[in-house]
């Protein structure tokens, strides 16, 4: 499977590239396990990756 | 996820307990379970759905074995299980539900209780057990296999013709996205959604970047500068007035001292003070004296101001009456008889009495002398009238000389008074100069002066103090609110980073999703294609639409939007090439190198489906289903379980028959 094309997205700067990619990493893990369990809503779960990225951004 | 195992205990015609074990070797991967029509096949597939999701096969209200309800004695219960043990992500878990049925003591129907759902897992070789909670038990059931997707791979007779339903006309998004769930896009596309909102799944009223700028506080330096500058100008502030509590302290010092020094000065000059004050005393007398006397000589002016017409005419008038009291003021003229009548009779020379008289005779004469005494001209009215006014002018109930006389004398001795009083002055006065000791009013002046410049100095130093600590007072709320503001430009900054980061995650998610998503679809659309021509060769091929709907087309023919019609056995095909096809492309998507992909691999429990097909595609499947699933159980008549076991030979690892003993009693043996 191809995944070219994903170099366009230009890092902006004072993102650390792979720190970010850890965290989409964690936010589509955690997405994955809520879709199965259906326990957080919409805005609940807004609430979660928020906090999960001001954790992890320091 | 594989499964190891079910149990099932009077569900349905299992009578007692009974255990299939499934194959879980990679090469032989393969359970078939064979039986006749009747022997309770698909009802061992529907226990799989009432153990997991607690969902009763359709158009059974109690799943208890009915020849085992039907003997459960009066007041007693007795109890349904079904047990799946599997295995996923390393970890065991053993999944028990259990439902309760008693008969009531006076013998009438069975009724059942609410099925109870139990988990356990083991870890490390401890076993532990999801707390009895309905909400963890779902969650936990949810992320071993969804519901949502359960169907894809638990399925019967009734959920292919669902499914095909779905595939062939629904196209919806719904289905859409269970389809992305299994092959792992779904995750990304929702987070999409989440973080900025996206046109993949909606944007949502809430998203992380819309929470994450609302906690931004943007209040500015402006407001900040402001708060430091007037702290700066309370410390000055508060500098200055120190300074001056201080330069008070010693003006309250100087003034103490002079305070005690006139209060003994004053003490030690006691006699020049008592004369001091006797002199004050007079001062004071004089002053009354002096204020009495004004007042009584204004008395005694008024007095003679309103008498002084009186005082001025009353001597010459009494002097007139007196001179009158001896005139004959009475009338000689004629009563009622005025000068108008006289002149009448001297113009008709005839008197009332009728005499006849000329002009110079003594009738003549007599009439003119009688004109000055008729009215008009009456002298008798006239004095009349004087002595009256005389009387007004000069009579009073007051006596004029007493009044003015006791006013003279009021203001006479008030003069003597004065006189008194200033004497008295001069006395006290020669008597403090006598004693030629210190001035005491200059003494009492300084101390008075002395007490008034301290008093002040205490003033304005309480005041100065209550500036000072209302300046403190204020200093620590803003710098409180400095200490707030500046925690919060902090936290700015770091909402800036953070929504640096959630932009970017954005952009490479969505630029991830669009690129894989597509590539998915295309790869979905080949295998699909691939294994639906390996089931049945011929003209057909399939595509897929944006919303992995299935399209049937013929090579070659232009029939426009309208799909092909397909038999029964070539919908089915389909379905299993479609199915295949996603559990083939999860494979792929769980091993991807980012790791975003999350594809699920699960095993696919499938009863009777091979009725539909002819000999030689049975062959074709049976060689298919193997290779691309991890783990297959088949449920199937004996008739094509035996065609499905010769060209499944190498890949069977467990094998089970039930027998139908006799109504409600069927039996799972292994062969």
């Amino acid at each position: 499977m191809s995944t070219d094309g994903l170099e366009r997205v230009r890092v902006p700067e004072g993102v650390d590239a792979t720190k970010a990619l850890r965290l989409a990493k964690r936010i589509v893990d955690q997405e994955s396990d809520n879709e199965k369990t259906m326990r957080l809503s919409d805005s609940q779960m807004v609430n979660r990756l928020a906090s999960m990225i001001q954790s992890e951004v320091k | 996820m594989k499964l190891l195992s079910i149990t099932v205990a009077d569900f349905l015609p299992f009578q007692g307990e009974q255990t299939v074990n499934f194959a879980t070797d990679e090469q032989r991967n393969v359970t078939i379970i064979m039986g006749d029509n009747g022997a309770g096949k698909t009802s061992l597939a529907q226990a799989f759905e009432w153990c997991l999701y607690g969902r009763n096969p359709k158009g059974i209200k109690q799943v208890i074995n009915a020849y085992q309800r039907d003997r459960i004695p009066s007041g007693q219960s007795r109890e349904v299980k079904v047990e799946i043990v599997l295995v996923k992500d390393g970890i065991r878990y053993r999944i028990v539900r259990k439902q309760q049925y008693s008969r009531s003591m006076s013998g009438g129907r069975v009724r059942s209780e609410p099925s109870k759902l139990s988990i356990f897992y083991r870890v490390d070789g401890e076993t532990y057990g999801v707390a009895d909670d309905p909400r963890e038990l779902r969650e936990t059931i949810g992320k071993l296999l969804s519901e949502e997707l359960s169907r894809y791979f638990f399925f019967d007779g009734e959920h292919v013709k669902s499914m095909r339903d779905e595939i062939e006309h629904g196209k919806s998004q719904d289905f859409a996205n269970a389809v992305k769930a299994i092959l792992g896009l779904s995750p990304i596309a929702s987070a999409i959604k989440h973080l900025k909102g996206s046109s993949v799944r909606g944007a949502g009223r809430t998203t992380v970047q819309r929470n994450l700028t609302e906690s931004l506080n943007l209040t500015g330096n402006e407001v900040l500068n402001k708060k430091r500058a007037r702290i700066e100008a309370n410390e000055q502030r508060i500098v200055r007035l120190e300074e001056e509590i201080s330069g008070l302290d010693a003006e309250i010092s100087d003034a103490t001292e002079l305070t005690e020094k006139w209060s003994q000065l004053l003490r030690e000059n006691q006699a020049s003070e008592e004369a001091q004050r006797a002199v004050e005393r007079a001062q004071r007398d004089v002053k009354s004296a002096e204020t009495a006397l004004r007042s009584k000589r204004d008395q005694f002016f008024q007095a003679f101001k309103s008498g002084m017409f009186r005082f001025t005419i009353e001597k010459p008038v009494k002097m007139a009456m007196e001179l009158m009291k001896d005139v004959d003021a009475s009338s000689k003229g004629v009563p009622n008889i005025n000068d108008v009548t006289i002149k009448y009779l001297l113009e008709r020379h005839e008197c009332i009495c009728g005499t006849h008289f000329e002009v110079g005779d003594s009738i003549d004469e007599h009439l003119h002398e009688l004109l000055k005494y008729v009215p008009p001209k009456d002298l008798g009215t006239y004095m009349s009238e004087f002595e009256k006014e005389c009387r007004v002018r000069t009579e009073s109930p007051e006596d004029l000389e007493e009044v003015i006389g006791d006013a003279y004398a009021g203001y006479r001795d008030a003069g003597r008074a004065l006189d008194s009083a200033r004497d008295e002055l001069e006395i006290a006065e020669k008597h403090r100069d006598s004693i030629k000791h210190a001035n005491v009013r200059v003494l009492r002046e300084n101390l008075a002066k002395a007490e008034r410049a301290k008093m002040n100095a205490l003033k304005k130093q309480a005041i100065n103090k209550n500036d000072i600590s209302k300046a403190n007072k204020e200093n620590k709320q803003l710098r409180d609110e400095i200490g707030k503001a500046e925690f919060q430009d902090e936290k700015n900054r770091h909402i800036q980073r953070c929504l640096a980061y959630v932009n970017y995650i954005y952009e490479y998610l969505s630029d991830f999703y669009t690129v894989h998503e597509t590539a998915v679809r295309n790869e979905l659309a080949d295998v699909v294609n691939r294994f639906f021509t390996d089931m049945y060769d011929g003209e057909l091929y399939l595509t897929l639409d944006k919303n992995y709907g299935v399209n049937v087309k013929v090579h070659g023919v232009d029939e426009g939007d309208e799909d092909w019609q397909t038999s029964s056995g070539q919908t089915l095909a389909i379905i299993l090439a479609f199915i295949l096809g996603i559990l083939d492309v999860a494979k792929t998507t769980s091993k991807e190198g980012t790791g975003l992909i999350q594809g699920d691999t699960y095993p696919l429990v499938m009863d009777a489906p091979l009725s539909d097909f002819d000999t030689t595609r049975i062959g074709t499947i049976c060689n298919l289903l193997p290779k691309v699933a991890e783990q297959i159980v088949i449920i199937i008549k004996d008739t094509d379980g035996d065609l499905a076991i010769d060209h499944l030979s190498d890949s069977i690892g467990s094998r089970y028959t039930i027998r139908r003993i006799k109504d409600y009693d069927s039996k799972i043996e292994r062969e």
